[in-house]
């Protein structure tokens, strides 16, 4: 069985027990969530992969003592979120009313990824904090309501009340768009 | 407004992070310098084992080491005392300032002589008496 096909949990155990791939097999497994993720709460992609590199240096060192009271995306979705609330204290701006800045010098590609990130992070902007969350876990990261909740740090039904909530709004916000 | 999510979710997706980054990531944990977090709590191990060793040795050495609590008795106190010196000191008595003159007896009279009742004027009388004499 090779190191992409074991469960998050065993890359964790072979990671802590002292395997050095199995940190690499964790960090393919997870870095285009936590890229994803990044661009959306900090639009730009450079800045983005900074923080993707950061949450895995900081896993690199936090996973050696993991008890798996969660599961290991909730403790890498937790410290995604710190360290962009950091960079964004960083940069001194709001990150909800900030714009992307200038895209004329980064490839098409990230161009395109930036567009989509800023579309989603205007249509999550107007939802308070912890829908938008819901919103991008449940909806963008098709993340189940028990995985969601354990991110979250709160129970299941919780969950599914701000996800209905949040739908709600979103349907409130973008209804009179889509009927243009 | 949910085809609109779907696509949306769509283009979530197709976000991926830079080729590049996992080499990144590898080189920068390769690079950072091992970590040593372990070595303040081996050391507060270490200092806590020395003295839980130390401890019982030193309280065994201070309680052998500590004098048998002195019980004061008359004894005791009295062979304690210091000794007097040799030199003669003077008695009391001879201290005291020389006593006064001794009072003349007072005059008994004898047992066969009648008492009678004295009078004053029959020592004048005698007095005078010897002085005419």
């Amino acid at each position: 069985m090779s190191l992409d096909e074991k469960s998050d949990e065993e890359l964790v155990r072979l990671f802590k027990s002292g395997d050095a791939t199995a940190f690499d097999a964790i960090v393919r497994r997870f870095q285009d969530r936590i890229y994803r993720l990044a661009s959306v709460w900090l639009y730009d992609p450079q800045l983005a992969a900074d923080a993707t590199q950061e949450v895995f240096l900081r896993g690199h060192k936090g996973l050696r003592s993991f008890r798996f009271r969660a599961r290991p995306f909730t403790w890498l979705f937790r410290t995604t979120r710190y360290v962009c609330n950091e960079f964004n204290r960083q940069r001194k701006a709001e990150a909800l009313d900030q714009e992307p800045g200038d895209t004329s010098s980064v490839p098409e590609r990230q161009v395109a990824e930036v567009e989509t990130a800023v579309r989603i992070r205007k249509l999550v902007a107007g939802l308070p904090e912890r829908q938008r969350e819901v919103v991008m876990l449940r909806i963008f990261e098709d993340m189940s309501v028990r995985e969601t909740a354990a991110a979250m740090n709160c129970r299941e039904g919780t969950v599914k009340a701000l996800l209905h909530k949040a739908t709600n709004n979103l349907k409130t916000a973008i209804g009179p768009q889509g009927a243009e | 407004m949910t085809d609109e999510l779907d696509q949306l979710r769509e283009d979530y997706r197709e976000i991926k992070a830079p080729q590049a980054l996992a080499t990144r990531i590898r080189a920068e944990v390769a690079d950072r310098p091992r970590s040593h977090g372990w070595m303040p709590v081996a050391a507060t191990a270490m200092v806590a084992i020395v003295v839980a060793w130390l401890l019982p040795m030193l309280w065994q050495q201070t309680a052998m080491e500590r004098p048998q609590p002195i019980k004061p008795s008359l004894s005791a106190l009295a062979s304690l005392a210091p000794e007097k010196p040799r030199v003669k000191t003077p008695n009391l008595s001879q201290v005291q300032s020389p006593s006064a003159p001794r009072m003349p007896k007072k005059p008994q009279l004898k047992k066969d002589q009648p008492q009678t009742q004295y009078r004053f004027e029959d020592e004048v009388l005698k007095e005078n008496d010897h002085a005419h004499s």
